[in-house]
């Protein structure tokens, strides 16, 4: 038996099951229905059930099965003789080994060092031995290059050959993955004794290939490899081989092969099972998918594979199918990093490193599995965001709570208590040194606890199978000792969350969301390629940092012919054995012209060639406007949306109103109504830096706070007046400065301002106006049905002056603008009524109201003129004629000019941009 | 020469792959028509695609060209013999050849389409991004630098690093430099100036490459230019001047003796000048005295008053003095600009140079590169050590032939890099052939640092070097001699040299229309009444009526001209409809005015701006919505979520509810709802809302969003509230929501809070990085509203050029002066710039340059928004104050001269039907059962279920550790299982309690029994396959055990634990028995703690 070779045996697509079931039968004549004495290896664990159909069919009775079971499935039972180097243990070690050469200061090593280890994994697993010296290797690098040497190439060269050489040597005689998979494998083949069959593998490199043939000294092989062109094959298994022919081989022309076809096959084999459908959208992609599945489930199919090339669009058909309460087995699964279990730790990471940056504590506590333990937490939580946002805090947990100090609303105490532990947890992850990774890992385990979110990750079955997942790499971990800082640390973590992947398998249904690779030898009633253009299928090479495909062809390592001869052989597998297809792609792409796979590309033309007809799908366009489910619940439609004109009750207006909402309600009865009316505001934002508002806020309170320190200036001397408000200013704006840098724009700004203040001050004081006060005024109106309206103003200042035992008084307002802006304003005092207001309010000594305009070097008044000054009388009749008008049902319509509609926050309410 | 005879000797040469071609091919001429054929004929010569790279300037004209050699290509495999040789005759391959060449053109496409690696059609970018993947390892680690197109955030970032340093260090030169940034100059235009010193990046590295010390080296040099040193007091150096002193007393004197009252007064203050106690003082007094207030000299002139007042002499003294002392004054005020220019640039690179460093600092810390970095580090790795050579070899591909297309909007690093590129592989004997197309008229884009001059440098360059062949291609497809006529007579007067074009098709009709200018209204315009009632009279638009009556007029010619003028398609002659014409506007300003006329006038229009998702009114309802779910005291978002479409509720309902009791508006609604009080859309809404509230825990946004969609059936509503005209547009902005949900949803850590950060971040981006609004589905048939710029690369039938009469006149501020002539290697100046009228002399020649490059440019604008017409051009605009030559009037000069009124054939009167034919002629009653939901799937387990995941690890321990083939090595089981030490000891107890149970040892002791199966799997006769835990054979019977270790079993109710598992458990025997045919069959289910229970 030693001399014993592993037998071949070509099976056509499709056919391959069944000629397995029939050999294992002949086989086992003897021993049947037992057929445990067998061992069947396959690519994937799903394709078991079709083989065992295969066999229940053939032999008509139950039967005992063999062994089902994949390569890795099986070596992995295998206990190992020595110990093993768990993956990221190795790539912990090779890290520092390149860390510690210095090449690439600055870089993010992690690709680098994961890319390495794939190098070595394929160069172990296609035996590829190095040469003995790291110039033997330059000057085979040189010549598969065919280039001349250079400084360049000897750093690839050194680079790949020392650490090859570093991580060759055993730590402590452990072996990586791969190696201790070819032990396993080399043990299962030195106590073969069970036949052996092998089916459909995809083709293997060179140590698995040993594997066979050394089982085969001890027990029969038989490998069963797949050939759209063996014999018996059917007519749609040959077109498929016909159109897509192995690259190696002599071929004829697609036109040859096409017409040769369609002499022996007058009528095409997949006509009437393959459809190609080009979406002019993602939209219409997934709306496809969508509508295709459930065709094909009111058909009574009740197996459907929905391969799923283009992430998106399959995510997209996956919510349009679960509409309609189509749930999806999924085994493509999801990246943990896009789970928003994985969010809570890295909002939890960003937010101590950020110093508690208000938007990644918000998103951490408002986060389902933070504090599951807290009882309301969510009041908490919105407390801590009112506060927030009302004193526009951007960072740091001691600002917080002493913002919440002071407040008395609901949920302050749970927030306070939420801080407390946050603090806590951050105290928990010290981040001032150098770690081992697993050392991280527990720190970070332990700030979880503190944070209540393991309880709430165990109760989602994403963020359990995160759990397991960290926990799995600390144990892994457990015996590596390189130390890590805690940025290295966090890119190492963000690269774990995103190769690892969770899958939900508790879901059976006929329809399987599934890979390419994952369908071989699988039958289906019907599938569906989604997004099939040239850049998903093949799609790119995935970037290969070291070599060139003809370097790594004269390495012996696997090069992109192979990678593109599997797609397509798994293409075709899958495209017979199924009864019926749909491929799909976006014709355009953001409105660009997107290409279909080259693969369906020559299969369309082939196919036209051959038999004149097309594939492409017609039907369902004419499908997709019917297609959709109907909402669940009827409701009237909208009609066109015009301008509104709500009409209110005399109780429902308010009888009270400040000059600005009066100005609101000149420039737009609406937004008057949906300020003053419905009670609605702009919410407050956070800002994170000074802005425009802020600055005219610092600047009155200087001004007041000065005026009050000085009444008259003019006694005073000049210097000391500027040296006093600049003093006050600096502690005003304070605020700003210490919050960044850049508020020492503002604060210089109005530096620049403060001579030319004093200055006009100076001279306002020798014209005899002496500072009286800043205050609110309050007027009452009175209506004509009787009733009284309150009318407010918050008057910046009010200035005096006494000549002849005769006072006067004059109204001012700093505005931090251009005064030419302010004239402008000021030439139509009826749609700006501030001013008229708050001299009407100041009583019938008033003789004066200007805007104070402070804009760099320049302070200037703009008063309202004479006319106008004359009229503010008018401005109180009509409103109190607007009022009566109101509490007599008159609309309050919706028509701001474009001027005004810009800045108004209530065109979401009005709809503006809707009317016709 | 027919023209038909001109183009095809044109092919012949352009086409012959043995030439390196330079051709200048205007609008229309079909620059990718000719660049496709040449790679058609380039293939059809046997050149393998990795041996051809094509690079053109957008990722759409890449596409575009390949669907279109895609097309080609498929044509050649699959059309008729005849077809082919015409396409191949078309494409001025030689007669004689064209027969054998049929088998090479028929196997192309396949060959095309195998062939690895693949032709390289891609933007310069992209291509670049190839180049730098394949860069070698020495070019620093490039592996997993994710490219960044957003780069807004970014900077805001690098603004926030660079603002916290300063403020650890409040007294480095760098905080000073900012500090006299901001005195002088304030926060805003500061930020403006470095932020545009971040935009002009790269040209400060090729400025600077070669310098140690970039920002000294910089200074240095600028200041060896000046006339004076920089903190020079120029002012007290003139005044200390004893000549000039006197000078001033003598002008002075004279002055004084003119006796006018103005001279009277300028010597008064001439005077008192003198007197002043500051240099400072004293300068400003002289300078009020003879500079007018716009900084310009008095002039000052002969006069007989004068002459008599003073004599001939005195007079000429008095003139003389005022031109010295001018001239003297002037010089100094130039100089103390010159020094403003000096302190500007030292504070401003100081900073700029810390702020960029801040932003690579952030991006390399991420793994980011932008598209700066992609062109800069290209450069770099072409530039240096042997890189450049390596490349050659590292990449797969090996260009023979290297082909551009849209030169004119090269810039000069792409133009280094390319050079580098063919000057290496000339070296490595690679020598490629060039095919270089474009068209310097048509250069737009020297906002992109597009430098159209590049252009003829590569003409000669490749001229010299390659032999290339010059070409010229004047003869339009596209437009119709109507409008090539006006096209000529007014671009020769505009630019020297132009070329005159050919129409091809001399039958297509066409006209050009300039309207008359709309001038002021003639009615004044209404003035507001004083004292209005608001309630009664709105105010009237200030804005300019004269664009609203332009937009009336555009209006009323649409609907009048579609579906009356019959325009060619192709072959045909059909009715015009809306899709066929598109509106161009310089600017977006003042676009809306435009867009109400058209939704007045009921005409479907879609604006493709870029960007501009988010600034949407359905976007922000969609916005409000989820800004609700998060934060539900959020009222105004509540709110404008009530008024959308999606609840459509009215205002007399918000009254109602404004007046229930609750601090936020939900709790009022909640109220409402509670007391049975809410209105039906009320009700509806809550009763949503509080759904969707529950699931933003459970789903992700997509999917949130989506159940939205559906939940609330929002596209049909809103289709059922937006006017006709915005319908199509509409529509399309909600699917693109939904893609930008769906797209940054499923990047990395999802979450509805930061979904909606991100979208805030996002709106305040600039339009290039922001989302677009969503692509109007093909078919709608809608007027298109573009920029010249968005237009570039399309055509319409008919094109209207908008308010044509308003000439641009911005002029820059608080940016970057680059100088990079096309020839040097790198830019020769490198300044920054503040306020206009701080510019200085020394710099006026470039900024002359700049301003006639950018007249060029306005000019090519002009050309490239005419020659988007292929039938009909209209220009309107209304009169402004003059700003310049705009290009109304422009335009007018030229049909003055040309004058064209061929009619275009008009629509019989059936054809006038504007609608276009309902797509859905189908029934759709067969469709019915699509409408269902279908209740299909269901789960099989709890996930999360603690004891679930304890009784399948149990399982799987037994499995191993019990006979046959077992094993007890527990530290192989325990990473088998992949469970934690403490976990693994309480399986392993469990799993050995049932093992060592002394009533179960018969099952578990090989000595035992005859023969025993784990996991045994079995198919049944009908296909099913099933697995059995465990099989144990004995020599009358065979027992059929499954483990239930999951389940709680208490001894003395047993039978109720076993009840769910019996049928199965019996469905296994029946199997078992049918394989065991001669023996008894038994069956028992085993829990933990080893009681067996059998079933009977
Ligand atoms: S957007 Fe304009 S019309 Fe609407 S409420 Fe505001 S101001 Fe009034």
């Amino acid at each position: 038996m030693s001399e014993a070779r592993a037998a071949t045996i070509t099976v056509a697509p499709g056919a391959a099951l069944a000629l397995v079931a029939h050999d294992l039968l002949a086989d086992f004549a003897e021993t049947a229905p037992d057929l445990t004495g067998a061992v069947v290896v396959l690519p994937n664990l799903h394709a078991a059930g079709e083989l065992a159909h295969a066999l229940a069919r053939q032999a008509g009775r139950a039967l005992m099965l063999p062994k089902v079971t994949t390569l890795g499935v099986w070596a992995a039972e295998r206990p190992l003789p020595c110990k093993r180097l768990p993956e990221v243990a190795r790539e912990a070690a090779l890290f520092v080994a390149l860390r510690s050469r210095k090449w690439f200061e600055g870089a993010d090593l992690w690709p680098l060092t994961a890319e390495l280890a794939r190098l070595f994994d394929e160069l172990t697993q296609y035996g590829v031995a190095l040469p003995e010296t790291v110039g033997e290797f330059e000057r085979a690098l040189e010549s598969a290059y065919q280039a001349r040497a250079g400084e360049t190439m000897q750093l690839e060269a050194r680079l790949v050959y020392e650490l090859w050489q570093a991580s060759a040597k055993p730590l402590d005689g452990a072996l990586d993955a791969v190696a201790c998979y070819q032990l396993q494998l080399a043990a299962i083949a030195r106590e073969a004794s069970r036949p052996l069959y092998a089916v459909g593998l995809p083709e293997l490199p060179p140590t698995e290939l040993a594997f066979f043939e050394a089982y085969a000294r001890r027990s029969t092989v038989k490998i069963y490899q797949i050939a759209g062109d063996a014999s018996g094959a059917t007519t749609a298994a040959r077109f498929f081989a016909s159109v897509w022919p192995p690259a190696e081989a002599e071929n004829d022309v697609l036109r040859a092969r096409a017409a040769q076809f369609a002499g022996s096959s007058p009528s095409s084999p997949v006509e009437q099972t393959l459809r190609f459908y080009a979406a002019p959208s993602m939209e219409h992609e997934a709306r496809a998918v969508d509508a295709q599945v459930r065709v094909w489930l009111n058909e009574g199919r009740n197996k459907i594979a929905v391969v799923a090339l283009d992430r998106l669009v399959v995510r997209r058909a996956r919510a349009l199918l679960e509409r309609a309460n189509v749930m999806i087995d999924d085994e493509t699964g999801w990246i943990f990093s896009t789970t928003s279990a994985s969010t809570v730790v890295m909002r939890w990471l960003d937010a101590v490193t950020g110093d508690f940056y208000y938007n990644d504590l918000l998103d951490l506590l408002k986060s389902p599995f933070v504090f599951v333990g807290l009882e309301g937490r969510r009041e908490g939580v919105y407390a801590l965001e009112r506060v927030i946002r009302s004193d526009s805090i951007v960072a740091g947990l001691a600002a917080y709570r002493s913002a919440l100090q002071d407040d008395q609303s609901q949920g302050v105490t749970l927030a306070l208590e939420m801080l407390e532990r946050v603090g806590r947890a951050a105290r928990i992850l010290n981040r001032d040194r150098r770690r081992r990774l697993h050392e991280w890992l527990s720190l970070l385990f332990g700030s979880l606890a503190a944070l209540d979110v393991n309880d709430g990750l165990r109760s989602d079955p994403a963020g359990l199978q995160l759990m397991e997942l960290l926990h799995q790499l600390a144990r892994d971990l457990a015996g590596s000792d390189e130390m890590f800082s805690f940025a290295e640390w966090r890119r190492w973590l963000d690269r774990q969350l995103e190769l690892a992947e969770f899958r939900d398998s508790s879901v059976s249904s006929p329809v399987i969301f599934t890979q390419l690779s994952l369908t071989r030898l699988r039958e289906f009633d019907a599938v569906l390629l989604t997004g099939c253009d040239a850049s998903h299928l093949p799609g790119a090479d995935s970037g290969k940092v070291f070599f060139n495909q003809s370097v790594r062809a004269q390495l012996g390592l696997p090069t992109r012919h192979r990678q593109l001869a599997q797609i397509s052989e798994d293409l075709a597998g899958l495209l017979t054995r199924s009864s019926r297809a749909l491929v799909t792609w976006q014709k355009l792409r953001n409105g660009e012209p997107n290409l279909p796979s080259p693969l369906f590309e020559r299969l369309g033309v082939f196919h036209q060639l051959a038999w004149n007809a097309s594939l492409e799908e017609r039907e369902l366009d004419q499908l997709l406007p019917y297609a959709q489910l109907a909402p669940c619940e009827q409701f009237p439609l909208p009609g066109s949306t015009a301008s509104p004109a709500p009409v209110m009750t005399s109780e429902q207006l308010p009888l009270r109103i400040s000059a600005s909402g009066y100005n609101s309600l000149v420039a737009c009865p609406y937004q008057f109504y949906a300020r003053h009316i419905l009670g609605l505001r702009e919410p407050d934002e956070v800002r994170e830096e000074t802005e425009k508002r802020d600055y005219g806020e610092y600047v009155h309170r200087a001004l007041r706070r000065f005026h009050v320190r000085f009444p008259v200036c003019t006694s005073v001397d000049r210097e000391e007046l500027e040296a006093n408000l600049q003093q006050i200013s600096d502690e005003v704006f304070r605020r700003a400065t210490q919050g960044s840098f850049l508020g020492h724009a503002w604060a210089l700004r109005w530096r620049a301002t403060i001579p030319a203040y004093l200055d006009w001050q100076i001279e306002r004081e020798e014209q005899g106006w002496r500072f009286l006060a800043a205050e609110s005024k309050r007027a009452i109106v009175v209506l004509a049905d009787g009733a009284s309206l309150h009318l407010e103003g918050r008057l910046d200042r009010i200035d005096e002056r006494k000549a002849d035992a005769v006072r006067t008084l004059s109204v001012m307002d700093y505005k931090m603008r251009a005064s030419a802006d302010l004239r402008k304003s000021l030439r139509e005092p009826g749609e700006d009524v501030q001013l008229p207001v708050y001299a009407a309010l100041l009583g019938e000594e008033t003789r004066e109201a200007f805007f104070l305009a402070l804009d760099g070097q320049q302070v200037q008044e703009v008063a309202l003129d004479s006319g106008a000054f004359d009229e503010i009388g008018k401005a109180i009749d009509r409103l109190a004629q607007i009022y009566a008008q109101m509490r007599r049902g008159a609309p309050l319509p919706a028509q701001g000019i474009e001027a005004v509609c810009q800045r108004c926050e209530m065109a979401g309410l009005c709809r503006k941009p809707y009317w016709r | 020469m027919s023209t038909e005879q001109q183009i095809r000797e044109l092919n012949a040469i352009a086409l012959d792959p043995a030439n390196s071609i330079v051709i200048q091919a205007c609008a229309g001429s079909g620059k990718t028509w000719l660049l496709v054929s040449r790679i058609v004929r380039l293939l059809l010569a046997g050149v393998r695609p990795s041996e051809i790279l094509a690079i053109t300037f957008t990722r759409k004209a890449a596409q575009e060209m390949q669907a279109r050699l895609h097309e080609w290509l498929h044509l050649l495999a699959t059309a008729g013999d005849d077809e082919v040789r015409r396409f191949m005759r078309d494409r001025a391959v030689a007669q004689e050849h064209i027969d054998d060449l049929i088998p090479r053109a028929r196997s192309l496409f396949e060959e095309f389409l195998v062939d690895q690696p693949g032709i390289t059609i891609n933007t310069f970018h992209g291509w670049f991004l190839q180049l730098l993947t394949r860069a070698p390892l020495a070019a620093g680690a490039t592996i997993d630098t994710n490219l960044v197109e957003r780069t807004f955030p970014l900077i805001g970032n690098a603004w926030e690093s660079f603002a916290e340093a300063l403020q650890h260090n409040p007294d480095s030169p760098v905080a000073h430099g900012l500090n006299w940034l901001f005195e002088s100059h304030g926060l805003e235009n500061t930020r403006k100036l470095l932020t545009n010193f971040l935009a002009k990046r790269a040209e400060w590295w090729a400025h600077t490459s070669a310098r140690d010390e970039p920002v000294a080296s910089v200074l240095q040099e600028m200041r060896s230019e000046m006339p004076t040193a920089p903190d020079e007091d120029v002012v007290a150096t003139l005044l200390g001047n004893s000549k000039f002193d006197s000078k001033i007393l003598e002008y002075a004197d004279l002055l004084e003796r003119n006796e006018t009252d103005a001279d009277a007064s300028f010597a008064a203050k001439l005077r008192a000048a003198c007197e002043e106690t500051t240099v400072e003082a004293s300068f400003d007094q002289i300078c009020s005295v003879i500079f007018r207030r716009d900084g310009k000299p008095r002039t000052r002139k002969a006069n007989s008053k004068t002459k008599t007042r003073l004599g001939a002499d005195g007079q000429q003294r008095l003139l003389d003095l005022h031109a010295d002392i001018c001239d003297e004054m002037a010089e100094v005020c130039a100089k103390r600009v010159e020094q403003l220019v000096y302190r500007l640039n030292e504070a401003a690179l100081l900073c700029g140079t810390e702020l960029l460093d801040r932003y690579q600092t952030i991006k390399r810390e991420r793994g980011l590169i932008d598209y700066t970095d992609v062109e800069w580090r290209t450069w770099a790795l072409l530039t240096t050590g042997d890189y450049a050579e390596y490349m050659q070899y590292r990449l797969d591909a090996r260009y023979r032939h290297i082909l551009l297309d849209e030169f004119q909007d090269t810039n000069p690093l792409q133009w280094q890099i390319l050079r580098t590129w063919l000057e290496v592989s000339a070296d490595v004997q690679s020598q490629p052939h060039v095919f270089l197309v474009g068209d310097p008229k048509q250069s737009i884009y020297r906002f992109r640092r597009a430098e159209p001059r590049l252009f003829d440098l590569a003409r000669g360059y490749l001229k010299q070097r390659y032999g290339a062949q010059e070409l010229e291609q004047n003869v339009t497809r596209r437009n119709a001699p109507a409008i090539v006529s006006v096209l000529n007579t007014l671009f020769s007067r505009l630019s020297e040299g132009f070329p005159k074009h050919v129409a091809y098709r001399m039958e297509l009709p066409g006209a050009v229309r300039i309207l008359p200018l709309i001038g002021a209204d003639a009615v004044a315009q209404k003035q507001s009444q004083r004292w209005r009632n608001p309630l009664d009279s709105p105010r009237p638009e200030v804005i300019d009526r004269r664009r609203a009556r332009e937009a009336n007029e555009l209006a009323k010619r649409i609907l009048r001209m579609v579906g009356c003028v019959r325009i060619n398609d192709g072959e045909e002659l059909r009715p015009l409809r809306f899709e066929d014409i598109f509106l161009l506007v310089r600017r977006r300003t003042h676009l809306d005015i435009y867009e109400r006329a058209l939704r007045h006038a009921q005409i479907p229009y879609m604006s493709s701006r870029q960007g501009g998702l988010l600034d949407t009114l359905e976007a922000a309802d969609l916005m409000a919505l989820l800004q609700f779910l998060v934060v539900p005291f959020a009222d105004i978002h509540l709110v404008a979520a009530l008024r959308s479409p999606v609840f459509s509720v009215s205002d007399a309902d918000l009254l109602s509810a404004s007046r229930a009791e609750g601090s936020s508006w939900w709790q009022r609604l909640n109220k409402l709802v509670l007391e049975s009080r809410a209105s039906a859309p009320l009700l509806r809404a809550h009763k949503l809302l509080g759904r969707w509230m529950r699931l933003i825990d459970v789903m992700p946004v997509h999917d949130l969003l989506d159940r939205i969609y559906f939940d609330a059936d929002v596209m049909r509503r809103y289709e059922s509230a937006v006017p006709t005209a915005m319908q199509a547009g509409v529509t399309a902005n909600l699917h693109a929501f939904m893609e930008v949900a769906l797209s940054t949803d499923s990047g990395r850590y999802p979450s509805l809070q930061g979904f909606l950060h991100e979208l805030e971040n996002m709106r305040r981006a600039a339009a290039e990085e922001a989302p677009d609004v969503g692509v109007i589905a093909e078919g709608s048939n809608a007027v298109r509203i573009l920029t010249v710029h968005g237009a570039k690369g399309l055509e319409a039938p008919v094109v209207w050029l908008l308010d044509a009469n308003n000439a641009s006149a911005r002029t820059d501020s608080y940016d970057v002066l680059v100088d990079w002539p096309p020839e040097a290697a790198a830019p020769t100046h490198f300044s920054l710039f503040g306020r206009k009228d701080e510019r200085g002399k020394r710099r006026g020649p470039l900024f002359e340059q700049e301003m006639m490059l950018a007249a060029r440019e306005d000019i090519n604008l002009l050309y490239v928004a005419m020659t988007r017409a292929q039938q009909v051009f209209i220009a309107s605009g209304s009169e402004t104050i003059d700003r310049g030559e705009s290009w109304y009037a422009k335009l007018s000069y030229a049909l003055d001269t040309s004058v064209d009124a061929s009619n275009l054939p008009q629509a019989s009167e059936a054809e006038t039907v504007t609608s276009p034919a309902s797509p859905l002629v189908q029934d759709g009653s067969r469709f019915e059962s699509l409408r269902k939901p279908l209740n299909v799937g269901m789960r099989t387990g709890d996930l999360v279920d603690p004891r679930r995941r304890q009784g399948i690890l149990v399982h799987a321990l037994m499995e191993k550790c019990v006979p046959p083939a077992d094993t007890s090595d527990r530290d192989f089981l325990r990473q088998t299982l992949g469970v934690s030490d403490s976990e693994f000891d309480s399986l392993w107890k469990a799993a050995r309690r049932i093992i060592d149970e002394p009533s179960l040892a018969h099952f578990f002791d090989a000595s035992q029994y005859l023969r025993a199966f784990k996991e045994l799997p079995y198919v049944s006769a009908d296909g099913e396959l099933r697995r059995i835990d465990r099989v144990v054979e004995f020599d009358k019977e065979v027992w059929v055990l499954d483990y239930k270790t999951g389940d709680p079993a208490r001894v003395d109710d047993l039978a109720t634990a076993a009840r769910p598992y019996l049928g199965q458990l019996e469905s296994y025997r029946a199997a078992i028995s049918e394989l065991f045919p001669e023996k008894r069959v038994r069956s028992a289910l085993i829990f933990a703690d080893g009681l067996l229970y059998e079933a009977t």
